[in-house]
Formats: C-alpha cells, sequence, structure tokens
C-alpha cells in the first residue's frame, strides 16, 4: 500500500514534467525540430566539417617501378592525403569508421600485372555515408598520367611488335590494359544520413536531457521540490520521480530521431534490440547528469543558457559531430572518459556493420557503469541540495 | 486535548551561523500560534524543520502524537505547507498545480476534484482555474500557493509569511480565511514580521530573535511583560541620531530606536513623559515635528525585550 503511494507520488512528479514541456515552446522546437534540422542541413554525413584533404588510405602495389610511380603520383596529387596501409582489414575498417575517406586496393602485383597486358584493376573502398565530394576526380587525376603513358605503350608495342615492358619504359608512352577504377561501398550504402543520424541520436538524447535537468533548477528554484517533501512521501519518491520525468524525455527524444530519420531520410538502424539496449543505457546516463546538473546550478536562468552548448561540447567531445577516428589520440581517449564515445562507437556498430547485442556487449557494459555512477551521485547531491 | 504539534529544542546551524538555537513550543487543535520575527531570525529555517523539508542538528518533533523522525512520512499528512516563496509551476494552470499537489498528498478521483474546486473557492480563483499561473497577480499566486496547502484538509496549517508582497485587499482576504479555517477548528502556526498580523490573528505568539524563541504567551501576558511601558514615536527633521541619544539618557526610557524620520522608544508612563522629551530634542537640536504615544504592543515588547525594532 505504503509502495503503491510511492509510485503514485513519483507519478503525478513525472506526469507534471512532461506537462511543463507541453507548455515549453522553446524546448519543444529544440526536442521535435532541431534534431532533424540538423540532420537535413549536415545530411551528407558526419564528415562534413573535413572539407580541406581527402584521406586516402592505399593497399598493395608491390615494388615494381611502376608501383612506385603510381604511388609517387597519388602522394603528389592535389587534395589527396596518402596513408600506406599492409592489411586489407585494417584499411576497409579505417574506411568505415571515417578514419580514411577512401581506400585504393591495388594488385599485389600491378608491374607483372600491367606488364602481361592484363587489365589492372584498382578497387576503390568508400564509407557507407559515400566518397566526399571530388575525392573520386582527385584519384583520378593521379591515375591519368600512368594511364595515358599505358596506352601508348600498349599502341607502340602493338604497331612496332617490341616487348610492351621495353615500350613502356623507353618512350613512356602508352597503354590499352589501363588502370580503371572501380568503386566498392564497404558495408551498406545508404542516403547518407546514417552516420548522421547516429551522431545526432546520442547528441540529442544529451541535450534534451540536460535541458531537463536545467527544469529542475527552476523547480529547485521556485520551492516546489521542498514543496514536495513536504509532502507525507520519501525524499526517494521525489528523486524517483523527477528522475523518471527525465528519463522519459530521453528516451522519448531517442525515439523520435529514430523513427524520424527513418522515416524522413530512410535510415535502416538495423538490430532494434541492440539499438534499444543502447538508447536505454544512454539514456540513463543522460537521466544521471540531468539530475546532476539540476542539484548542482541555482539559478534557471543561468542552467538554462548552459545545457544546450553543454551538451554539443560534449557530442563534440564524444564524436557525435565527427568521427573520433579523425581526431587525435588523446582527444580519443577524452571522448571516452564521458559516455558519449561508448555511445557513438555502439550506435555506429549497430548501424553501420548491424551489429548485435552481442557485438556491443562492452559498450552496453561502460554505459551501465557510466549510468550507475551518475545517477547514484546525481541521487545524493540532489537530495543534498533539497534538504540541506 | 493534546497537543497537533510539539517540538523541543530544534537546532539548525549554517556553517558558522546558528540559524535556530533550541526552539520548542506547542500549538493545541484549534489554535492559531504566531511565530513573530524580524528578517533573518529563524522564522523559516525553524518551520521547515517542522515540515521534514530540513534535517534538523537536534531537537524532536511530534505532530499529532506521531514523532517527525523520516521513519513513516505518513505522520506530514497532518501538516498542510505554505511555503514563504510562491512554489507554484507558473507554466501550469490554477487547476493543474491544485491537482499535483493533491496527488502528492494521496487524492484522487473524484475527491480530488472535489478538493481542487474548493481550492479555488478560497483562493477566489473559481474562474481563473484553467488560466496559467504565469499570468496571475501578485495576490492571485499568494492565495494559491495558500489554497495548494489545503487540499488535503491538514490539521496543522503551517503558513511562512503569506501576505509578503500582496496589496491590502488580498491580505485582509488570507487574513480572513485564516481566520475561518481556526474557527473551523483547523490549527495554524503563522509566521510573520508584520506584528498587526499577528496581534489580529493569534491566540498565542512566541517571539524569536537571533534564532532564539525569547518570549511566548498571549498578547495579554507578552504586553504585561513591558509592564506599563508605552510606545513613543518622535519625528523630527533634525539629528535623528542626537534626538535617540538625548532620549536615552531620561529616566523612565528603557529603549531608544532610530527609525526612518525620527526615533521610536519605550518609556514607562510615556505621557508624563513629554514635556522631557521635547527639551530634550531642543537640547540635541532636534526639534520635533510629531509626536505619538501609542499602548504597548508586540512591537513595544520586541523592542523591549531586544533593544531593536521589528522592521526599518
Ligand atoms: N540555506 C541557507 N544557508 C545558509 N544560511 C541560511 C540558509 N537559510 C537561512 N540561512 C540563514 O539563517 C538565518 C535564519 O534564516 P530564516 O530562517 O530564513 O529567517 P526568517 O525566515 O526568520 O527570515 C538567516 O541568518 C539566514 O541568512
Ligand atoms: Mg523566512
Amino acid at each position: 500500500m505504503r509502495r503503491t503511494r510511492r509510485i503514485a507520488v513519483a507519478l503525478a512528479i513525472t506526469g507534471v514534467s512532461l506537462r511543463r514541456l507541453g507548455r515549453d515552446r522553446l524546448g519543444l522546437f529544440f526536442i521535435l525540430v532541431l534534431p532533424f534540422l540538423i540532420i537535413l542541413l549536415f545530411g551528407g554525413g558526419a564528415r562534413s566539417g573535413t572539407a580541406a584533404d581527402v584521406a586516402v588510405g592505399v593497399l598493395g602495389g608491390g615494388d615494381g617501378p611502376l608501383a612506385a610511380e603510381l604511388a609517387a603520383a597519388l602522394e603528389a596529387a592535389e587534395g589527396l592525403d596518402v596513408t600506406s596501409f599492409g592489411e586489407l582489414g585494417e584499411l576497409e575498417e579505417s574506411v568505415r569508421r571515417g578514419r580514411q575517406d577512401a581506400g585504393l586496393v591495388i594488385p599485389a602485383s600491378f608491374d607483372e600485372l600491367v606488364a602481361s597486358g592484363e587489365p589492372a584493376e584498382v578497387e576503390l573502398l568508400a564509407a557507407p555515408a559515400g566518397l566526399p565530394e571530388g575525392s573520386q576526380g582527385a584519384i583520378g587525376a593521379a591515375f591519368a598520367d600512368l594511364d595515358a603513358r599505358l596506352t601508348t605503350a600498349q599502341v607502340a608495342a602493338e604497331t612496332i611488335g617490341i616487348d610492351f615492358a621495353e615500350a613502356l619504359a623507353s618512350t613512356q608512352e602508352l597503354d590499352v590494359p589501363g588502370v580503371s577504377v572501380e568503386a566498392v561501398t564497404v558495408g551498406e550504402a545508404d542516403t547518407g544520413a546514417g552516420p548522421s543520424a547516429a551522431g545526432n541520436l546520442v547528441l540529442f538524447i544529451f541535450i534534451t536531457s540536460l535541458v531537463g535537468g536545467s527544469w529542475l533548477v527552476e523547480s529547485r528554484r521556485l520551492g516546489v521540490s521542498r514543496r514536495m517533501l513536504a509532502a507525507p512521501t520519501t525524499a526517494g519518491a521525489v528523486l524517483a520521480g523527477e528522475a523518471l520525468g527525465r528519463f522519459t524525455l530521453a528516451i522519448g527524444q531517442g525515439l523520435l530521431v529514430i523513427f524520424g530519420a527513418a522515416w524522413l531520410f530512410g535510415v535502416d538502424w538495423r538490430d532494434p534490440l541492440a539499438l534499444a539496449a543502447v538508447v536505454g543505457l544512454f539514456s540513463l546516463c543522460g537521466t544521471g547528469a540531468a539530475m546532476l546538473f539540476g542539484a548542482t546550478f541555482n539559478r534557471p536562468e543561468q542552467a538554462g543558457a548552459v545545457a544546450p552548448p553543454l551538451g554539443i561540447a560534449l557530442g563534440m567531445l564524444g564524436g557525435c559531430l565527427w568521427p573520433l577516428e579523425i581526431v587525435p589520440p588523446f582527444m580519443r581517449v577524452v571522448g571516452h572518459a564521458i559516455p558519449h564515445g561508448w555511445a557513438m562507437d555502439a550506435v555506429t556498430a549497430v548501424v553501420a556493420e548491424g551489429a548485435g547485442l552481442a557485438d556491443v556487449a562492452t559498450e552496453l557494459a561502460v554505459l551501465a557503469g557510466f549510468a550507475a555512477a551518475l545517477l547514484t551521485v546525481a541521487a545524493w547531491q540532489l537530495r543534498r541540495a533539497l534538504t540541506r | 486535548m493534546s497537543a497537533v504539534l510539539t517540538c523541543t529544542g530544534l537546532a539548525k546551524r549554517y556553517g558558522e551561523r546558528q540559524a535556530v538555537d533550541g526552539v520548542g513550543f506547542e500549538i493545541a487543535p484549534g489554535e492559531a500560534y504566531g511565530l513573530l520575527g524580524p528578517n533573518g531570525a529563524g522564522k523559516t529555517t525553524t518551520i521547515s524543520m517542522l515540515c521534514g523539508l530540513l534535517d534538523r542538528d537536534a531537537g524532536d518533533v511530534v505532530v499529532a502524537g506521531r514523532p517527525l523522525d523520516g521513519s513513516d512520512p505518513g505522520v506530514k499528512r497532518a501538516i498542510g505547507y505554505v511555503p514563504q516563496d510562491i512554489a507554484l509551476y507558473p507554466e501550469l494552470t490554477g487547476q493543474e498545480n491544485l491537482a499535483f499537489f493533491g496527488r502528492l498528498y494521496g487524492l484522487s478521483g473524484g475527491k480530488l476534484r472535489q478538493r481542487v474546486a474548493a481550492g479555488l473557492e478560497l483562493a477566489g480563483l473559481t474562474d481563473r482555474g484553467a488560466d496559467r499561473v504565469d499570468g496571475f497577480s501578485g495576490g492571485m499566486k499568494r492565495r494559491l500557493n495558500i489554497a495548494a496547502g489545503l487540499l488535503h484538509e491538514p490539521r496543522l496549517l503551517v503558513l511562512d509569511e503569506p501576505t509578503v508582497g500582496v496589496d491590502p485587499q488580498s491580505r485582509n482576504a488570507i487574513l480572513d480565511s485564516v481566520a475561518a479555517l481556526r474557527e473551523g477548528g483547523t490549527a495554524v502556526l503563522y509566521t510573520s514580521h508584520y506584528m498587526e498580523e499577528v496581534e489580529r490573528l493569534c491566540d498565542r505568539v512566541g517571539i524569536i530573535d537571533e534564532g532564539r524563541l525569547i518570549a511566548e504567551g498571549t498578547r495579554r501576558e507578552l504586553v504585561d511583560q513591558v509592564g506599563q511601558a508605552d510606545r513613543v514615536e518622535l519625528t523630527t527633521d533634525g539629528d535623528a541620531e542626537a534626538l535617540a541619544a538625548a532620549c536615552r539618557s531620561l529616566e523612565g526610557v528603557s529603549d531608544a530606536q532610530v527609525v526612518s524620520g525620527g526615533v521610536r522608544l519605550v518609556a514607562l508612563r510615556g505621557r508624563s513623559l513629554l514635556p522631557a522629551l521635547v527639551s530634550a530634542a531642543d537640547r540635541a537640536g532636534a526639534p520635533l515635528s510629531s509626536i505619538d504615544v501609542a499602548e504597548p504592543d508586540l512591537e513595544s515588547v520586541f523592542l523591549h525585550l531586544t533593544g531593536k525594532a521589528l522592521r526599518d
């Protein structure tokens, strides 16, 4: 009986938080519209910030002179930032994670292939978000020179009847088998909204939580929170009600981004169970952070002004706006010192690779740890803030 | 009949500051008890401990025979708490606010609707119940704030300076409705730094200053402590400090305090002292522009006990 009373009190508090949200136009705009505006604006992917050089990972080629020439041409090419890779798996992973914008897989025996007159096929790997604008042109240009010489050598070999390799070496003008570049996407290609939607999912769950936390500061400031404690209930029930309100808000924001991105931009979120686990645990992290936020600030205007930028800053650190693979290792560590880095790893794995629950178990465990720690500290701090 | 509220030895320290220091009193059913003291005296802190909002350093609170110690939150159902600041959600309507607080006290369904309607009526807001609270005037908010503490029909109503910042009309309405509740058998704990309100409303008064209860009793009992002293108000265009000093040197003046535009003092047989006061003022170079002698009241009791004015 007493327990059902406490639950009724907690639910009344949760209900009133959500009702207040319904009256807050600016808050509603933040929650309902802004995530989609951002996906729309940055729809090309999470990478829109790196307009400078296109990062290309290169694998294979062997140690013949033509391979070396090709490597030199790529190195010298305008707008390309070339990194050598030793293993295909490593290159694929890098491209998928966005560390490289594209990958070039050159056949290991490039020189022999060309010399034998076989067509040498170079594979171009692209991330699910697709190739960055202009990258295909820059890569193609690097091949053009070699391609032209191969054509000429081929013509010479056939008309004059000399050895192809000799022709290539002596005339330095050639072709026919040529070098063709074929684009292959690593992972599933989609509209490009996927990475952006994943980042926004994590970003907005947290921003919304913090905004919810700033309303808590207002409740405290108004004295409504203390008034709640005057009611025949426990501080625990009051805290649970406030927490449940923030959790509902976070989950609601998550569902909105998930379904909204699926309907509006055709994002395929893949494994729903794994996604639900990540969103649920990350929302709990958001709830804990919101309660801590609500206990820390004393002025609602201040809290309200700090919440969105703080949420965005944490999102940046955690890889919501660009992948952590492109930041220095130290910043990658920082990104994983907050829940965002782990949530991003997990959501990206689910969306880009179709990872299931078991594949993201580590990330889920870390998120659960963050959630437990944040909620415990927050409950303690908030109780203190209310009854001190 | 046993007391609705008994508290003893309440204490609370904020850092270096002993905000409440050994406060204790009792309130009987249907009794209105006034806690009178200047700003910062410790009234809100005392009330917060009584209502279980604030962890107390020491002391006991017994409400309707049951100890308030955190083990049984149900004890708090006997108390209706009206905080000093308006504790309502501005973006919700009057009705929604009342319904929320009603739910916190376990009301639901038809009973909740009935009590919310009664609350709106008591606040004089029946036709504004569907409007958002942030559109209300200060007085309307104050009245709704009180109604929110009354939804569950508590045996003890605790009001913390409920008339701060309201127009005289709302103030009268508030005082009248509290008086009506008391007539109906509800015990009332009323804090204020307005002597007139406490005099008008309360059966017994506790005077609190610097965290201590320095006197307690009915108005009559308290005033008798001052003896035959009268309260005298002098106004002057001259040097009020010099006037106060001159007054203090007169025999029979127990205290003289500078207030805006003059001096307030307590004097034995104040009327017979008037000629001496006038000449003292002239000597001090602060000729009097008016003299007002009043029967002793709680204000003079406070002045007598603490040497300070309740306000100013
Ligand atoms: N939360 C707090 N932290 C520190 N000091 C406080 C706090 N609340 C009240 N005080 C101090 O305690 C004293 C009593 O305050 P309060 O009970 O609010 O007085 P009153 O209600 O009579 O005006 C004051 O000196 C006040 O400054
Ligand atoms: Mg106060």
